[in-house]
């Protein structure tokens, strides 16, 4: 998770963020993105979006059938691989490594190491788990402060307009498209116009 | 979509979009670890020389990669 995602969010783009972590975790997929927010929009306790999306013919199981297919074929947001994965192809054991250096260094060795001068110059590496892709960042963070969402359905609203390549690719594979969405959403949240 | 190619399958075919991506993953973790090793040996009191020599590489290149940052343990002038 990145530096950003650690610090104070509102409850339900926390809730969402771990969500969508956990579906890209569960697919073995790279990074999260915007295409795991929309698993994570589906499966949420806030049946904004979920009702949205299923009035729209969106369900979980095709969506996440989708999600794997863009992302497996190189077409999401993020790289095709997960590390781990590219790791073992050259014989290396990235889950051991990382659990070596926790135990050399600290649990959180990793983050402080990115908070410290030496480690400023690096980028979003094996070592620190999964990065949050760029459109996914901009669904969730509007400028420097929060987004403060309200419901499940203004952060699906967000989603369709961070302008995701990988999102808009699971949105065709599922027959629909962030413009459609985008006049259901403003429908059900009374924002048409 | 049919065409999507496991990364076993991908690999097993000696496809060079998974040799090249497994380099750059190995690369960036090398990175961190040395970045990792370099924090704890100047916590540890290590002198940039002394590192250097660790490392194989020259005082002058472990600097360019690390000079412009204040270091625990040193002020710059």
């Amino acid at each position: 998770m990145t530096r950003r995602a650690e610090q104070g969010l509102d409850p339900i783009t926390s809730r969402l963020l771990a969500a969508a972590g956990t579906e890209a975790d569960r697919a073995r997929h790279g990074y999260i993105g915007c295409e795991h927010l929309l698993l994570a929009l589906l499966i949420d306790k806030d049946p904004t979006a979920r009702e949205i999306l299923a009035t729209n013919g969106i369900a979980l199981p095709a969506a996440r059938a989708a999600v794997a297919d863009v992302i497996s074929s190189g077409s999401g947001d993020g790289p095709r691989w997960n590390t781990a994965d590219l790791l073992a192809t050259l014989g290396l054991d990235l889950p051991a490594i990382q659990h070596q250096m926790r135990a050399d260094y600290g649990p959180h060795a990793i983050a402080e190491l990115y908070r410290s001068p030496i480690g400023r110059h690096l980028s979003w590496g094996p070592l620190c788990g999964l990065h949050m892709a760029p459109g996914l960042k901009k669904a969730l963070f509007r400028g420097e402060g929060r987004a403060g969402f309200p419901t499940s359905g203004h952060v699906l609203l967000s989603l369709l307009d961070a302008g995701s390549d990988g999102l808009d690719a699971v949105l065709a594979a599922l027959g629909s498209s962030p413009e459609l969405l985008r006049l259901a959403v403003k429908e059900r949240l009374g924002q048409a116009g | 979509m049919s065409e999507a190619i496991s990364l076993a399958e991908a690999a097993s075919h000696r496809d060079p979009e998974v040799g090249l991506a497994a380099v750059a993953a190995l690369r960036q973790m090398l990175e961190q670890l040395e970045a990792l090793q370099v924090k704890a040996a100047r916590e540890d009191g290590w002198t940039w020389e002394r590192i250097a020599d660790a490392l194989g590489v020259t005082r002058q290149s472990v600097h360019r990669k690390y000079a412009s940052r204040r270091f625990p343990g040193r002020r710059r002038t």
